[in-house]
């Protein structure tokens, strides 16, 4: 065994490191002083300016008029709707996984809504549906039941705004809850209904609390998210008299002058300590509970039956998922055809105006132009970035290794509005002087998806088994041509996908392009919010309709590439 | 193919590189403005073909102020359109990373314009390189920026569809019951000038807090961003009147059909002002003054008065509306430090 040992690779590690080591180790501590560096860097320019520690930033945050309140009103609609979100999902993900009211487009294109339509458009969308006068769901309720002048609905409110929350965050838990479940031995269950349980009692007493981890994980990522969460209450929080955390750091450094990055930053601390309060709560509740394991490949489970209750079920699913997604696509189409927003419903009058307008007016053309190129390239390499760290990390053991790995999963857990400030902030000063370019906004969105990219580099990686790299070890390749000609080919149907759903991120991102594009280099998320306070709604509807088209398009790519690659599996 | 993945990575990081090296147009050297007559500034400024325009105006002043421009000299106009905000903050990243792009701007927001002018950000201006400014009154020109504009004139738009008489064209009209639940408010803290509309009434010895307060009790249909939104919640008939109403906004809008109203508020009226400066490092320096030039003359002033719906510091000018009577300007600085009282009396916080 000893003599089989792959000797020109001990020796090639031993001697001097090659071209690709190189180049990996650089990128490695490049993209940890991209991440560490503004944020260390605005951390302490805020709180030790000029090595003095000092705590007015916060002083001053807590001063700042009603900030009481908002935070109050963070806290209320991001638990609200987490809460909420958590109980959909996991019902959702009993039913595809556990019972025989299971949708495949359901479980399929549940996960990926939030992808399909933006929650900016969304909300756009939903404003221009249930605006209390003007609504056109409301008028067409005001129609059937023959009431008032206003409502029945209200959009602009805190029940409006935990719905679009709880619609945004669903995914997000129904992901790692339809994953444990589908893997859960359903013996337990079983044996509770031998007991006389029936199945939706068996689910709640039984089912959930085994997959207390996946439950758990979901919420957290569902209040981290929650938080973090900007374009829904920036359209509808101001006519609800809210305003939520997020929304107050882009205030503090957008509106008056000169921006209040002291105060922002503090809030922006604020919004980490209350996710650092949830992780720790989220591995308290891991550790102290007594769970079901999650059974190993061989976990069998029988299917539910729920008989006629089945066809409501999925009525429900469908329901929810055409409120995520088709409704609010339609209001956009609706009013992106019209001359003006107007509350009648008539097909008179219709225009394809807005359109051209999208591809005449310089801001929207080239916003779709540079958002559009910044996500083709951003995805491209932020998911060859994320392969090599993903191999970097999971193919070496030193200190490096370990920061990188950490540092690639920290953007997650910080709120992206705290990362665009310090962004802003230290990338304007020389000798970066990137404000206002697009290697900046590139730079920002590798690190906020970085998590996303890197999670799935690291799932098609370990899906690669190691002979392959090792048999070209052997053979005396050194690791760049491993990695080139056996690792990457392996890897590509996974980063595939991944592309896709990168592209579609990067092009719907909308908070840190709040503060870091500008109207000379525009992006989409950025010409939107202008838009919303100095633009014409019909304009905004139809930019929203062509970049949702764009989204969906790439998710069926995503989607198409995923089941592809199912396919190939099935066959090998 | 070890070179060939060597080279490929090589490649990825050269691009990274370049990309961030490309990012920003920095010019820190400025050329020298003409020290002749007018006539070799404009030579000079053709030879330089180009201006960047940082505006807050809307669209269609800005289309017609640069193809006038640009069909009275040649020289091409790079227009930006800005909210206030976003036009500060651009400007001051700009001045302080060094990387100038602006030339000339138009803002609304005095305290900006001035803090910017007591850092030497702006261009001292003088009549031999802008003639057009011995017309001016002093009351408009500071040495380094003028009050180029006095306008849009704020007011009360409507919804001539549901308010088919009697709108409400006074400040105590606007408390009548018949308006309650039906106003769009435009959010005070959006910009200073619309906190400074705010705070000519709040300072106004007839209106005042009371007024505020009563306002507030009329009860909002709903809360716009700015006027732009608030116009086209009006043509939809999400409320009836919308506070604070501007014609420009409106116009496109009236343009396509949309049923809408305007009228101004007086005694007080409370004024949007515009401001224009030079940057001292303008990397068009005779180019961005030739446009000052003619944004002060009365060709230019004519046309941007009649398309924003302001009136002139000029005064009469032909198809223009006349300066507001009791026009009242509030200090800036007053207006930032009572925006907390404003939204607090008008239940915004």
């Amino acid at each position: 065994m000893a003599l089989s040992l792959p000797v020109p690779r001990v020796r090639r590690a031993v001697r001097t490191p090659g071209p690709y080591t190189i180049v990996t180790g650089i990128l490695a501590a490049g993209v940890v002083f991209v991440v560490l560096y503004p944020l260390l860097r605005l951390a302490f320019e805020v709180f030790a300016p000029g090595g003095r520690p000092t705590i007015e930033p916060f002083q001053r945050a807590f001063a700042l008029p009603d900030i009481g309140t908002t935070i109050a009103n963070t806290a209320l609609i991001v638990l609200l709707s987490t809460g909420l979100s958590v109980v959909i999902a996991a019902g959702f993900a009993w039913l595809n996984e556990r019972t025989d009211a299971r949708l495949g487009v359901v479980a399929d294109l549940l996960p990926l809504m939030p992808l399909v339509v933006p929650a900016l458009m969304g909300a756009v969308g939903w404003v221009f549906l249930l605006s209390p006068r003007a609504g056109v769901l409301n008028v067409l309720l005001r129609d059937l039941t023959g009431g008032g002048e206003s409502g029945p609905l209200n959009i602009s409110s805190l029940w409006g705004l935990v719905f679009m929350y709880t619609l945004i965050l669903t995914p997000y838990v129904y992901l790692p809850v339809s994953a444990a479940l589908s893997q859960l031995d359903s013996s337990l269950e079983e044996a509770a209904r031998i007991n006389g349980d029936g199945p939706f009692r068996a689910m709640v007493r039984v089912t959930l609390p085994a997959i207390k981890p996946a439950l758990t994980a979901g919420a957290f990522t569902a209040f981290v998210i929650g938080l973090a969460t900007f374009s829904i209450p920036m359209i509808i929080g101001p006519a609800a008299h809210i305003d939520v955390l997020s929304v107050r750091i882009y205030r503090l450094m957008t509106q008056g002058y000169p921006p209040d990055t002291n105060a922002a930053t503090a809030l922006g601390a604020l919004l980490m300590f209350f996710v650092l309060i949830a992780w720790l709560l989220q591995r308290r509740v891991v550790r102290g509970g007594a769970y079901a394991k999650i059974g190993g490949k061989g976990a069998q489970h029988g299917t539910v039956s729920l008989g006629w209750w089945r066809w409501p079920a999925r009525l429900v699913m469908v329901v929810f998922l055409l409120v995520g997604s088709v409704v609010p696509f339609l209001a956009l189409l609706y009013i992106s055809l019209r001359g003006f927003w107007t509350a009648d419903l008539t097909l008179r009058g219709m225009t394809l105006s807005n359109y051209q307008d999208v591809f005449s007016n310089p801001s929207t053309w080239s916003g779709i132009k540079v958002s559009v190129t910044l996500a083709a390239i951003g995805s491209v390499l932020g998911m060859v970035l994320a392969a090599i760290l993903a191999v970097y990390v999971q193919s070496r053991t030193g200190l490096l290794s370990r920061v990188v790995d950490g540092v690639t999963k920290l953007p997650s857990a910080i709120n992206h509005i705290v990362i665009a400030v310090a962004f802003v902030t230290v990338f304007s000063l020389p000798p970066f002087r990137m404000y206002g370019s697009i290697s900046l906004l590139l730079l920002a969105y590798l690190v906020l998806f970085l998590p996303q990219a890197n999670l799935t580099a690291g799932a098609a990686y370990t899906q690669i088994s190691s002979e392959m790299m090792e048999a070209s070890a052997v053979s005396g390749a050194a690791r760049g041509r491993t990695f080139g000609r056996i690792t990457l080919p392996l890897m590509m149907p996974g980063l595939a996908g991944g592309v896709a759903i990168l592209f579609v991120s990067i092009a719907g991102e909308i908070t840190a392009s709040s503060l870091l594009a500008t109207s000379g280099r525009p992006v989409i998320g950025f010409v939107v919010l202008d838009l919303w306070t100095s633009g014409t709604f019909p304009l905004i509807a139809a930019l929203g309709t062509l970049m949702t088209v764009i989204s969906a398009t790439a998710v069926a790519v995503a989607l198409y590439l995923g089941k592809f690659r199912a396919a190939a599996r099935a066959r090998a | 193919m070890k070179r060939r993945v060597s080279v490929a990575l090589a490649l990825l990081l050269t691009c990274a590189g370049a990309l961030s090296a490309c990012g920003s147009d920095t010019t820190d050297s400025t050329p020298g403005v003409s020290t002749g007559d007018f006539d070799s500034l404009v030579a000079a400024a053709k030879k330089e073909g180009t201006v960047t325009w940082y505006s807050v105006s809307a669209p269609v002043t800005v289309d017609a102020i640069v193809a006038d421009f640009t069909k009275k000299y040649g020289i091409n106009v790079d227009a930006v359109r800005l909210s206030s905000a976003p036009e500060a903050q651009r400007i001051s990243t700009e001045v302080k990373s060094g990387s100038v792009n602006v030339d000339v701007f138009t803002h609304g927001d005095a305290s900006f314009v001035e803090a910017g002018a007591k850092d030497g950000w702006w261009a001292t201006l003088d009549t031999n390189e802008v003639p057009e400014l011995a017309a001016w009154s002093a009351d408009f020109v500071k040495p380094s920026y003028v009050n180029m504009s006095i306008g849009p004139l704020g007011g009360v738009a409507y919804n001539k569809d549901l308010v088919k008489s009697d709108p409400p064209c006074t400040w105590d009209a606007l408390l009548d019951p018949r308006w309650k639940g039906q106003i769009i408010l435009t959010n005070p803290a959006t910009t200073a000038a619309y906190t400074h509309f705010f705070d000519v009434v709040l300072h106004s010895p007839t209106l005042g807090e009371a007024w505020l307060t009563k306002f507030k009790d009329q009860g909002f249909a709903t809360v716009a961003e700015s006027s732009v939104p608030a116009s086209q919640m009006l043509a939809a008939g999400e409320g009836q009147i919308s506070v604070i109403g501007l014609i420009p906004p409106m116009q496109p809008l009236i343009d396509q059909g949309a049923p809408l109203g305007f009228c101004a508020l007086d005694n007080p009226a409370p004024a949007f002002r515009t401001f224009a400066a030079v940057l001292e490092k303008a990397r068009h320096p005779n180019a961005s003054r030739l446009f000052m030039n003619y944004l002060l003359s009365k060709e230019g002033q004519t046309i941007y008065a009649q398309k924003s719906s302001a009136a002139s510091p000029l005064g009469d000018l032909p198809g223009v509306v006349p300066m507001p009577k009791n026009l009242v300007i509030q200090p800036p600085e007053q207006v930032a430090a009572d925006l907390p009282k404003i939204q607090s009396l008008l239940g915004l916080s």
